[in-house]
Parts: C-alpha cells; sequence; structure tokens
C-alpha cells in the first residue's frame, strides 16, 4: 500500500508494480522488484546504458542526462535509470533488461577420464532391529553397518541422532546414509541410493552458469545461465568492490542478489529434469576470488586496494543452508579454492581438466574473462596471472555490444566482398556479441578496411584499384572518426563498430598479448614451444584460431595448437562433483601453482603497447 | 621564410632521425628557436592529437610522435632557456595515490608539451601531500590529475582537499581525467576543469591559464 511521501512505479512489460520512497533511483526501484537494468559504470552516469522511457511523472533531466542523450531521446522520454529518481507516481519502459534466459554461454568444455566417484554418497543400510539386554544404540549400529562396508565414518551432523530412532522403525531397519566423505550427513528412510543430484555454478562477474548433474548416472540434468545481477552495481570485480567500500551493508546486498539467482536457477532446473529440491545433496561453487568472496559472505574490500589481500583461499565445505541455498537442508557447499587475488577458483577449475602440469612442454591456458586470467604450465612449473583486459569480450563499453542474447550477431564472414552474419537464435539482430565482434574486426583486417594499427582507413584515399564494395561498409562516425556499418535495424538505426570499439579492442586484446607474453618470458622459452594453447570465455561462440593469431593474443604459432573450450570453468567444476579424485586434484592445483603481479612487472606495459597493433599483413594497408 | 612543413610531417609521422637533422638545419640556417618551436613542433603535435581525437591515431602512434617531439624540443630547450622565452604555463601532472595506469597521463603530458606547456611528471601512486609539495616546489599553474580505478577517484578528491588545507587551491588550477571519470565529478569535488581526451587537456589547459594571464 503507498504510504505518504511514496511513489508507485509500474515497470513494464514485466508489469511489477512497487511503491517508493520520494528521490530513489529508478535503477534502484527497479532492483528492489527483481528488474535488472543494464550498467557498465555501477550507476556512476557514464556508460549511459541504463537507458529506460519514463512515461508519466519524470523530473527534469539532470546535466549528466542532457550530456549523455540525445536531444531526440530526452525528447522521447528516454532516461538515464541511475541518475533519474522518482518524484511522483510513473510508469516506466525497460527495453534494454536482458532476460536471464535468453542469455546464453557456451556450456561445452573439455572432460577427460573423469570417473564418477563423488565425495557425495548414498549408502544402503539395513540393520536388525536391537534386542532387549543388547548393548547398541541405533545411531552407532548404523555408523559400524558403514563401517563394515568400508566407509569409515568420522563425523556426523548432529541432527541425525535427532531422527533416527523413528526413521529405523518405520522402514524395517532399512535406511539410506547420506555421506560427504567421512561425515555423516543424513539419513533418508528406505532405499533412495538411486536419486542423487548435485548442481556445479560458474559465478562470472557478468554470467553466472549452472548445471544439475545426477550423481547415480552421472547424466547432466539440466543447464542454464543467467546475467549476475550483481551487474547492476558495477560491471567488473573492481566496480563492486567500489561498491561494498562505499555502502553499508553493500556486501549483504550484492550476497543476497548471487544467493537469490542461484536459488532461482537450481529451481529452474530442477522443474526441468522433474526432480525435487530434496534430491539434490551437493553445490560445487566456482568463479573469480571476489565473486567467491562475495557469495560466501566473506569481505572482500582489502582486495580492491594493494597489495589485494584476498581474505581467503579455500577450500571450503560448509552446510548449503548456512549461506541460505536451498538444496537438501543438510546439503553440503563445496567452495573450490581460489589461485591469487584476480585468479579464481574458475581457473582453478579448468586446470583440473587439463593436463598442464602433466607434459613436458609447455601448455598454455586462457581465459578471455573481463579480467584475462592466464595460467602457462608443464610438469615441473605452473605459473598463473591476471590481465586487466576489460568487459569488452563480453559486450560491454562497445557502442553495439551485448552479451550472448537472442538476436546477437555470433558469427560474420567477408566472402566476395560480401559480409555474411549470424545472429544467435537466428533471431533479428540486436547488437553485437564478443565472438561476433572479433569476427567482424577480423574480417575487416583480413579484408585490408581496417590497417594494423587498428584504423578504419578512409575510402577515398585508397587507390582506385583497391576500393572494393567493402568500402561501402565505411562510414562518417562520432567527431571525424569513422565507423563500419553492419546492418540497418531500422530506417534511422544501424547495427555499427566504431572505431573507439576497435580501440576498446585493441586494449582488451593488448592486455591479454602482454600478460601472455610475459609468462612466456618467465618460463624461459620462446612461443614456438608451446605446444597447445586452449582458449575459454564467454564470447557467445568459439573463436577461430585465425583470429586468435590474427588478433595477436599470442605470438605466431601453428593455428593447430589453438585450442577453444568454452566455459571451461562450468565443467571443471562439474569434474569436481562427479569425483573426489578431481576434487583433490584442484587442491593440488591451487597449493603449487605460483603467481606473477603483472602490475609490478616493468616489462608489462611496453609488450602491452607493442601489443596493440594487429599483426597482420592485411592486403591493402601498405599502399 | 622557412617552409616548416617539412619538419611539421616528421612529428606527424614520428620520424625521429629527420627530425633531428632538420631541427638542427633549421636553427643552423639562422632560424630562431621560438620560431621552429612555434611554426613546426607545435603545429605537427597538434595535427598528432586532431588524429587522436579522430581516432586516425591511437597510443603507439602517439608514442612514436612524441619522440620526435621529444628530440626536436631537447634541441630547442637550451636556446629557448637562454633567450628567456617562457612556456605557456607549467603543468604539474600525476596518478593519483594508489593508482599505477599511467598510459593516458603521459599521453595528455605529451600533447601538453607539444602545445608548448611545461611539463613536470608527479608519476604514478601520487600522495596528496606530495602533489602539494611538488606544486610549491615547482610553482606549477596547473594540476593534472588522472585516475583509472573507480576505487582511486576518491583520491582526487583527498588531493583537492589536500590544497585547500594547505591553503594553496586558489595558487593553482586543477584538472581532472582518466576513463571513470566525469564533468560531474569534477565540479562534485571541486576540480576546475575535466576533459575525456588528451587533445582536449589541452583546450582545457590553455582555458584554465587564460583566465589567469
Ligand atoms: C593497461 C592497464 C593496466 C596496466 C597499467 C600499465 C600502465 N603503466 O599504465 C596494469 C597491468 C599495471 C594494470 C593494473 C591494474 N588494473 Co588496469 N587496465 C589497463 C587497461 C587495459 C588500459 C588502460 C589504458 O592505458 N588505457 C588507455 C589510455 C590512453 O586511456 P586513459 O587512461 O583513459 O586516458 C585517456 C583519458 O582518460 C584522458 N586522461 C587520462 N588521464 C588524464 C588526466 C587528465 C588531467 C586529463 C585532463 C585527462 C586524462 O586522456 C587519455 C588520453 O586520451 C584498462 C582496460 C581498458 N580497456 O581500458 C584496465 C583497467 C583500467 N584496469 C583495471 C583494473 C581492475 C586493474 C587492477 C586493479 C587489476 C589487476 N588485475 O591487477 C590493477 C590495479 C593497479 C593499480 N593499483 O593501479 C580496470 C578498472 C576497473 C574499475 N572499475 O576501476 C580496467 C578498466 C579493466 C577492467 N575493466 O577490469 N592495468
Ligand atoms: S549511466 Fe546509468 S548505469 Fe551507467
Amino acid at each position: 500500500m503507498k504510504k505518504e511521501n511514496q511513489h508507485k512505479i509500474i515497470f513494464l512489460p514485466a508489469n511489477r508494480t512497487g511503491y517508493f520512497e520520494h528521490g530513489i533511483t529508478v535503477r534502484d526501484a527497479a532492483l528492489e522488484l527483481g528488474i535488472i537494468i543494464e550498467s557498465d559504470c555501477a550507476g556512476i552516469g557514464s556508460c549511459a546504458k541504463c537507458k529506460v522511457e519514463i512515461k508519466q511523472g519524470a523530473d527534469s533531466p539532470t546535466i549528466v542526462e542532457q550530456q549523455l542523450l540525445t536531444p531526440d531521446e530526452l525528447k522521447k522520454g528516454v532516461r538515464l535509470a541511475c541518475q533519474s529518481s522518482v518524484s511522483a507516481d510513473c510508469m516506466c519502459l525497460v527495453r534494454t533488461t536482458l532476460k536471464p534466459e535468453e542469455v546464453r554461454i557456451m556450456t561445452e568444455g573439455l572432460l577427460t577420464d573423469i570417473d564418477l566417484n563423488p565425495d557425495i554418497q548414498k549408502v544402503l543400510v539395513q540393520i536388525t532391529p536391537a534386542q532387549l539386554g543388547e548393548k547398541y544404540f541405533d545411531f552407532e549400529r548404523i555408523i559400524e553397518s558403514l563401517q563394515h562396508q568400508g566407509y569409515g565414518i568420522s563425523d556426523y551432523d548432529f541432527q541425525v541422532t535427532r531422527d533416527v530412532a523413528r526413521t529405523l522403525r518405520t522402514n524395517d531397519y532399512r535406511i539410506t546414509a547420506v555421506i560427504e566423505r567421512e561425515r555423516l550427513i543424513a539419513v533418508e528412510p528406505g532405499d533412495t541410493t538411486q536419486v542423487l543430484y548435485g548442481v556445479v555454478v560458474d559465478i562470472g562477474t557478468t554470467t553466472v552458469a549452472i548445471k544439475l548433474v545426477n550423481l547415480v548416472t552421472g547424466d547432466v540434468a539440466a543447464v542454464n545461465s543467467a546475467a549476475n545481477p550483481q551487474a547492476a552495481h558495477g560491471a567488473d570485480v573492481v566496480s563492486r568492490l567500489n561498491y561494498i567500500i562505499q555502502h553499508p551493508g553493500g556486501l549483504k546486498r550484492l550476497n543476497q542478489l548471487i544467493i537469490k539467482l542461484i536459488n532461482a536457477l537450481i529451481r529452474n532446473l530442477a522443474d526441468e529434469a522433474g526432480i525435487k529440491l530434496d534430491m539434490i545433496y551437493k553445490i560445487v561453487l566456482a568463479g573469480n576470488t571476489v565473486m567467491q568472496h562475495i557469495a560466501l559472505n566473506i569481505d572482500p574490500r582489502h582486495l580492491a586496494h594493494k597489495p589485494y589481500a584476498p581474505a581467503f583461499q579455500g577450500p571450503a565445505t560448509l552446510a548449503a543452508v548456512s549461506l541460505g541455498i536451498k538444496i537438501n537442508p543438510h546439503g553440503i557447499c563445496y567452495a573450490i579454492p581460489n589461485l591469487a587475488c584476480f585468479v579464481g577458483s574458475d581457473i582453478t577449475s579448468v586446470l583440473t581438466i587439463l593436463a598442464l602440469d602433466k607434459q613436458d612442454e609447455f601448455q598454455l591456458a586462457i581465459d578471455m574473462g573481463t579480467n584475462g586470467e592466464m595460467v602457462i604450465g608443464s610438469k615441473d612449473r605452473l605459473l598463473c596471472c591476471s590481465s586487466p583486459a576489460g568487459p569488452a569480450w563480453e559486450g560491454a563499453c562497445i557502442t553495439w555490444g551485448v552479451r550472448a542474447v537472442y538476436g546477437a550477431i555470433e558469427r560474420a564472414e567477408i566472402e566476395n566482398d560480401e559480409l555474411h552474419f549470424r545472429t544467435i537464435g537466428d533471431g533479428d539482430p540486436v547488437g553485437i556479441c564478443g565472438s561476433g565482434l572479433i569476427d567482424i574486426v577480423c574480417e575487416f583486417l583480413r579484408a585490408g578496411v581496417i590497417d594494423k594499427s587498428g584504423r578504419i582507413l578512409n575510402p577515398v584515399q585508397l587507390p582506385t584499384d583497391k576500393i572494393s564494395r567493402l568500402t561501402d561498409f565505411v562510414a562518417g562516425g562520432k567527431n571525424g572518426s569513422r565507423e563500419l556499418k553492419i546492418t540497418e535495424i531500422d530506417n534511422s538505426n544501424s547495427i555499427t563498430v566504431s572505431q573507439d570499439d576497435i580501440r576498446e579492442i585493441q586494449l582488451a586484446k593488448g592486455a591479454i598479448a602482454a600478460g601472455v607474453s610475459i609468462l612466456i618470458a618467465e618460463v624461459n622459452i620462446s612461443p614456438d614451444d608451446i605446444a597447445a594453447v586452449y582458449i575459454a570465455g564467454a564470447f557467445g561462440n568459439h573463436i577461430r584460431a585465425q583470429d586468435v593469431l590474427d588478433l595477436g593474443l599470442i605470438a605466431k604459432i601453428s593455428p593447430e595448437k589453438i585450442k577453444f573450450i568454452g566455459n571451461a570453468a562450468l565443467t571443471g567444476a562439474e569434474a569436481i562433483l562427479r569425483s573426489g579424485k578431481a576434487r583433490e586434484r584442484a587442491e593440488q592445483i591451487a597449493k603449487k601453482i605460483e603467481y606473477i603481479e603483472i602490475a609490478d612487472e616493468p616489462a608489462f606495459q611496453d609488450s602491452f603497447v607493442e601489443s596493440l597493433h594487429f599483426p597482420i599483413e592485411s592486403k591493402r594497408s601498405e599502399s | 621564410m622557412t617552409n616548416y612543413n617539412e619538419l611539421q610531417e616528421c612529428i606527424i609521422k614520428g620520424n625521429r632521425i629527420k627530425a633531428r637533422e632538420l631541427t638542427q638545419e633549421c636553427l643552423d640556417n639562422g632560424n630562431p628557436a621560438k620560431e621552429i618551436l612555434d611554426e613546426g613542433l607545435i603545429p605537427g603535435m597538434a595535427v598528432v592529437g586532431k588524429k587522436f581525437q579522430d581516432g586516425e591515431y591511437f597510443i603507439p602512434e602517439m608514442l612514436v610522435s612524441a619522440r620526435a617531439l621529444n628530440i626536436g624540443l631537447g634541441i630547442l630547450k637550451p636556446l629557448l632557456e637562454a633567450s628567456d622565452v617562457k612556456p605557456v604555463a607549467k603543468v604539474l601532472v600525476g596518478t593519483v595515490k594508489g593508482d599505477i595506469h599511467d598510459i593516458g597521463k603521459n599521453l595528455v603530458a605529451i600533447m601538453l608539451r607539444g602545445s608548448g606547456f611545461e611539463i613536470i611528471d608527479a608519476g604514478v601512486d601520487v600522495s596528496p601531500e606530495k602533489f602539494v609539495q611538488m606544486a610549491k616546489e615547482s610553482g606549477a599553474d596547473i594540476l593534472g590529475l588522472s585516475a583509472l580505478l573507480t576505487t582511486t577517484m576518491t583520491a582526487m578528491k583527498d588531493t583537492v582537499d589536500a590544497f585547500q588545507a594547505d591553503g594553496s587551491r586558489d595558487k593553482i588550477k586543477i584538472m581532472i581525467g582518466g576513463a571513470p571519470v566525469t564533468t560531474d565529478y569534477a565540479e562534485k569535488i571541486g576540480a576546475d576543469g575535466y576533459a575525456p581526451n588528451a587533445a582536449i587537456a589541452v583546450e582545457m589547459a590553455k582555458t584554465l591559464v587564460g583566465g589567469s594571464r
């Protein structure tokens, strides 16, 4: 009900209504109602991604809005949700919200010889009724029976002792014990050994991916993903940390956002697979170090400043209920150990299913996220670093950039001077996701429309015999710069790639390339010596080996050595759920890996600047 | 009247060797250092700035041009000092405390230097106290602060406040920049100006000193 000094806001198209104090920003109000409005700048007012249309009762636009919005937009009632505040009853149209189910990420990766032998197990226990005068107690007899079957129990959840007498007697002394390693966590009536599920979650800064696994058959029961709702408080981990530092209760708020999302996702998966939440006894969490701190409700603020000290490495095993995660109330949460301040348990997961640390020759793994994280390794040495690429790969900070959602251009190719592209789900194009952007840039590079310095060439400056139909794509853009017109979406709007967008890509790829070259130099080899390069990331589609080379992420190596492994973090976490051995492996890797802080590397800056160019001899640029 | 097109072109293209040769040649022909600066180096750098702003040039191209510029300036500097030619103004630049990103700040410094300003570079991770001290020692007219992290933007405010506390705020103009910084933020913390890129930073600096001169 509306109280005094409150205003009513209706959000469309979700059709959710709420009553808010005078002066709350539209963005905060939306979030209260579970509506996520895009944001790259954490509401500072610099990204202009949070556009909404306010239909009635809007206050007058702020200076920031007047700067960031066109007169046309202002006339139409377009506002920035983070800037406009609620000062009367109003109606607000949110067009840019990405519905979680529309977000697609690569959920395939590598999984090599992971046996199905999880830490969580169910064991059937059948005991004979105690006879009068016998010394045995119910609970201790269960433990003894388990011991007989080869399951040493060194610990138990005390709650089990409260349920046990009745459960035994109502089920002919036949029960199923649920064991997590040497800990007895629950008993279920009768034989339920054929029903046991676990979930794995990869909490990315931008995207959260989740998988439900049947731990009896080993089958994947369902997969899903959603945008991380914390994104409303900043696109990258530093902005999130800043939010926590600047807002009392900020940690709790971010924690609740992610826990609520995880619970919603688990529910969806369970419904899809037709199972009950009670059947899920285990959740395994992977994510970057900051995301994991927040999910576990550990204050991460000291990661924001030098020397970037995480509060905790992990691993951690704790009761899922203690985090508010809704699976079986006795269920267990396992948080995979982190590797360093900006190298998280997502990379631990990736390393678990790769074999970098087992080969004679060096191999390289790169996770191209907002923070590029990379590892080089052989059986002698395992070394990681992180490089701050920025969120360009996931579409942020790019004019028409979007995450891998329905309608995103995910693939592009130039053939006979014509540009062909494909969108996700074959939908009408709404923007460009990472893989599409990389394709477009590399194709125009190879065609010579973009030169190796990253400049979009001016068609009139090209010799006439060099002008191809492709130069028709080049148009005049913002303040004297040029842009590539990719496709029209209506009479007045075209999806474009601007010169600035290409510069963003150059900064991002330069950061990754510089990180890679520091690793290579540190182990004292030449790029040629690298036996394999694994590339992970959530770009939408895979990126081509040739694009990896033409971007210059790594110096010349043969393209056959480059393998794309998609969202390998989720696959790795799945391995850790499936197999106690894989979990042990993850923990060993976390112990032995070395870390280089590139901010301390004098070589970084030179290498970064050198890597800003594209190492490509394009067809026309030299003329 | 010497034609400075060729020297300008060396700066634009970043041709170090020729920049050295031509600057020397101009001097040998008896052209005053001030003229070579004003009609050769500075206009060349202005084109570089324009190209950067238009997206034609990016960081590496800027750095290459900067090297050619510095060679020319290096030759002229003793002569300019000897003939008592004053720079447009003195600018103290630096990246704020807790932040070590300096590429953007360096580009700003390059463009200012190439527009006739004298630059004193305080480096990175510079505390507010250090800025106050260096401003005093150098007699800088303008302070240019850079921050690239959302978490270190607050150090800009601390720096402005430190000048206030020291009582020397009205002796210096403060302009700020860096990716997360906005005009609004500049206003909020009481800085005198903000520029989104190195080319506009030059305009800003000129306006800031224009007022006081
Ligand atoms: C290179 C880089 C680094 C290098 C810096 C090397 C160096 N010597 O500068 C290294 C590796 C050291 C580094 C470290 C870190 N980085 Co960093 N880094 C970048 C990167 C890739 C490019 C920045 C850059 O040089 N841009 C190019 C220059 C030319 O642009 P610019 O600085 O904006 O400058 C222009 C204007 O802003 C303006 N301007 C700049 N200064 C000034 C000053 C004045 C007075 C005026 C008027 C104008 C002005 O003019 C310039 C030219 O036109 C960005 C990502 C990106 N895509 O931008 C991340 C980025 C800035 N880094 C980031 C992070 C998180 C970090 C680390 C915390 C992470 C880590 N993994 O360790 C550390 C922090 C270190 C520290 N204490 O400062 C984040 C910041 C996120 C945030 N919300 O704050 C970014 C955005 C990447 C990301 N999204 O994750 N980084
Ligand atoms: S401008 Fe509103 S969130 Fe960035």
